[in-house]
């Protein structure tokens, strides 16, 4: 994948305050929260197993954005914003957790693979078409198993972020975020081929 | 479908009309917590850089400090043009300089790199300015005061405007306890593969068992040492807005299908919901635990999980933790999201000859509905005993009763070699002269007994020296052969963790070769029986006898101490120094950590050092010094008999 942002479609844009970020008032913080939160949410949730954790350490995010609403809703996107803070917020939340429940920062997590179709999914268990959310079912249990850095890179290209602009977001260098974009593209290519998924061929054993 | 296409389909940034309401919800849940903090005088956004992170700072140097600075992480920085090296202050602190007392350089860098590390930390910069790409790598650094800590870096290439490399970045944390946590990992399952099966324990069990199976594991584990039994109970969070929540059901047939948890397990075609639920707040259960605790379905809407070998207070932290994860998060059920509420009850149990496990299990059922009722997240069945309660009546030292001798407690520190660090402290009973016989001295067998109430004396001071001691430290003791045959001194010292909530993992009792010689089948049972407390084993004077090295691979050791003979003036024996060398390979092999004592000069210590041995002792580490603290203030000011508990056979007074 050259250019991992061309390969991302993006779908439904109007949806991206992130793009527009002209907001006229309270509403439109309101108007912002809804759009995004869900997407941080997801984001989050590639690197952090911890449902809980994620959904306080998103919502802390958002209440500080509210705080700070008069100034950053000026920005291009303040979305990138966000998310750097419901990074930080995680950071913090899991730093305070149980030290044996958080992995180094080089330990990969869970050494085999995550189950990756959950209960009440639709079209969850063997067969059934492929929708958004059991894609990206599938996705966050492969993204579990690289480094934590190249599967929170690859998860903001995805979303459709450039590589300056996760750079920017994850605070590392412009490089590391274009090689850690293709590191993870090939490591989701073998975890994808060990689960049955080749590129030009079918899904699964159907 | 390929994987384009799945990814495709995965980055959809469109919400479903589950997502949509959730959304809503979350905005509302947003302005509520932010008008509260505005009402309450609260500043949330105190601690965060308000700048735009898209916008401005072209030197991406520059940038990707102040990212490290604001995630407390330390950087080092250098300049291809001007060959310049600085690294921040937090580094500076990592690194053990007081911010602004040292002048960086790479020269300086290299020497406090640990030797063994250079080359590697060379080679990965090297490699990541040749590739243009960033590496990670782990190494140590040598502080001034030559402690040693663990430091994770990303390496980056920075470049200039025209996207040439200009420089590198090294962004770092101190990541000590987690790589020594991850070494005792390794080391555990290194010693698990090479024991002998059998001895090292029940297989874990993975599934979630019905009561019946529950309770005979709760048995067994009682036979088996002592723990804690948690119970969680699960019920719908009633009319809590947010839990009601859904997309497609009207709230009749959401509690209903929630009754099915909390109430009969199975309300009509919500069987499979229930099973999925029970797996969702099954999934939270054992996140929380390790991977060895036994966990089950005890009542629809109740889970049981058996803590072995854990003290009160980790198990009511995991317990918090649990019903913190299972209030905050959502559980889907289809189309429908539910809120569930959820509190526990914890009950100890002691080891062989507490309750059984069907009494323990009805005790924590009893603890979790005091919490419900009480309105708190977790109850505890029978507390701890509290300061107030601990068992009185002991003094600093014990005058044996016979000879007029007193025994005291000396501490010696052992130094960890990995860290240069003292972690841990021998405990050695003393026996000093306390002002001439008894007037009634002379029956052996009033003898014996005295030295019984010596060794029970010394696991009492010990337990308690624990518990007052830090949660991180270590304590080592050597042990009599007499303890050995006396199957009550271990139910002794089993009684006394479980009293002062000490993790037993934080004691290692030493036996000697020469009463593993007098006594094998004693010592291999009392191996196996202090190993299932939960307590660490090692072999003292080790090689001192014949064929030593048969003894590793039967015994459960978790540390081998190498007889003293080698160590005294083995900078000058060569046969020494290969003999060392070698025991120290064997054992980390076999996932067996190595001590030496009678260290007395730096040159011994670095050879020690050299071969890889875990910890050093000796006079040149520190001399045994008496215990005092607040361990002994707290003690009776004046020596009287211990009060006859129902455990403590002998009446004899001391003193």
């Amino acid at each position: 994948m050259s250019g991992g942002d061309k390969a991302v479609a993006r779908t439904d844009s109007g949806a991206r305050w992130g793009d527009r970020g002209q907001v006229e008032s309270d509403a439109g913080f309101e108007e912002f929260c809804q759009q995004n939160f869900v997407l941080v949410e997801r984001f989050l949730l590639n690197q952090c197993p911890d449902h809980g954790l994620v959904e306080d350490a998103v919502q802390e995010a958002f209440v500080t954005a509210r705080a700070r609403w008069e100034q950053i809703r000026g920005y291009e996107k303040p979305l990138a914003w966000v998310y750097q803070i419901a990074r930080h917020r995680l950071a913090v939340a899991r730093r305070r957790g149980r030290p044996q429940a958080a992995p180094g920062p080089d330990e990969q997590p869970g050494g085999v693979a995550a189950p990756v179709r959950q209960f009440g999914a639709p079209g969850g268990g063997t067969g059934g078409p492929m929708t958004p959310a059991t894609a990206r079912e599938l996705l966050q249990g492969w993204l579990r198993q690289l480094p934590p850095r190249q599967a929170e890179v690859f998860t903001l290209a995805l979303d459709g972020w450039s590589d300056h602009e996760i750079a920017r977001v994850l605070g590392i260098a412009y490089h590391t975020a274009r090689t850690y974009r293709q590191e993870a593209r090939r490591r989701l290519g073998d975890l994808a081929r060990r689960d049955g998924v080749e590129p030009g061929s079918g899904w699964g054993r159907e | 479908m390929t994987l384009e296409e799945l990814l495709a389909l995965a980055g959809d940034r469109g919400l479903s009309e589950l997502e949509r309401a959730r959304a809503r919800r979350a905005a509302r849940r947003v302005e509520q917590e932010y008008q509260r903090a505005v009402s309450e005088g609260r500043d949330v956004s105190s601690d965060v850089d308000v700048r735009d992170p898209l916008a401005g700072e072209i030197d991406e140097a520059a940038r990707i400090s102040r990212a490290a600075q604001l995630a407390q992480l330390g950087t080092l920085r250098w300049n291809r043009d001007s060959g310049e090296l600085r690294w921040s202050d937090e580094m500076s602190l990592i690194f053990g300089y007081p911010p602004g007392t040292v002048r960086p350089s790479v020269e300086l860098l290299t020497r406090l790199v640990h030797p063994d590390d250079v080359a590697e930390v060379r080679r990965t910069v090297e490699s990541a300015w040749r590739a243009e790409a960033a590496r990670e790598t782990t190494f140590r650094v040598i502080r001034p005061d030559n402690v040693i800590r663990y430091l994770h870096c990303l390496i980056e290439i920075v470049v200039d405007r025209n996207e040439r490399p200009c420089g590198i970045v090294a962004t770092g944390q101190d990541v000590t306890d987690a790589e020594l946590a991850r070494q005792e990992r390794a080391r555990l399952s290194r010693r698990r593969q090479t024991l002998p099966a059998g001895h090292v324990g029940r297989e874990p069990v993975d599934e979630l068992l019905d009561r019946p199976r529950f309770v005979d594991e709760i048995d067994a584990a009682r036979r088996d040492g002592s723990g804690v039994l948690l119970v969680v109970a699960v019920e719908s969070a009633g009319s809590d807005p947010a839990a009601s929540i859904v997309d497609g059901f009207d709230d009749g047939e959401l509690t209903s299908r929630l009754g099915g948890i909390s109430t009969t397990g199975h309300v009509g075609g919500g069987a499979e919901d229930h099973d999925l639920l029970v797996a969702a707040v099954g999934t939270v259960v054992r996140r929380a635990v390790r991977h060895s605790d036994v966990c089950g379905v005890t009542a629809p809407g109740e889970f049981g999980v058996l803590l072995h070998r854990t003290t009160l207070n980790a198990a009511r932290v995991i317990a918090e933790t649990i019903v913190a994860g299972i209030r905050r998060q959502p559980f889907v059920l289809g189309r429908a999201r539910l809120r569930l509420d959820a509190w526990a009850g914890l009950v100890r149990y002691p080891g062989r000859d507490g309750r059984r496990g069907a009494d323990l299990l009805l005790d924590a059922e009893t603890a979790w509905r005091q919490a419900r009722a009480g309105n708190l997240r977790c109850a505890v069945l029978g507390e701890p005993v509290g300061t107030a309660r601990r068992p009185v009546g002991r003094s600093g030292q014990a005058r044996e009763r016979d000879t007029g001798r007193v025994v005291t407690l000396d501490a010696q520190p052992i130094l960890d070699l990995r860290v240069n660090q003292i972690t841990r402290q021998e405990i050695l009973p003393r026996l000093v002269d306390g002002g001439g016989p008894h007037p009634d001295a002379g029956a052996p067998e009033d003898t014996e007994r005295g030295d019984e109430l010596i060794d029970r004396w010394v696991i009492d001071h010990i337990v308690e020296l624990v518990a007052r001691g830090a949660r991180t430290s270590h304590y080592q003791v050597n042990l009599s052969g007499r303890f050995l045959a006396d199957p009550d001194l271990l139910e002794h010292l089993q009684h006394r963790l479980w009293e002062y909530d000490v993790d037993p993992a934080q004691l290692t009792f030493e036996i000697t070769e020469t009463v593993l010689a007098s006594n094998p089948t004693e010592v291999v049972n009392f191996a196996y029986t202090l190993r299932q407390l939960g307590c660490h084993l090692a072999l003292d004077d080790f090689g001192s006898g014949p064929a030593p090295l048969s003894h590793l691979t039967y015994l459960p050791l978790d540390l081998v101490k190498i007889d003293g003979g080698f160590i005294a003036g083995l900078p000058s024996s060569r046969p020494n120094q290969l003999v060392v060398r070698s025991y120290v390979e064997i054992c980390r092999e076999l996932g067996i950590r190595t001590a030496a004592g009678h260290v007395r000069d730096a040159t011994t210590l670095d050879l020690l050092r050299e071969y890889g041995m875990d910890f050093a002792q000796g006079s040149l580490i520190g001399r045994p010094e008496p215990v005092t603290g607040p361990h002994r203030s707290a003690s009776a000011p004046t020596a009287r008999a211990p009060r006859p508990r129902p455990t403590a056979r002998p009446s004899v007074a001391l003193g």
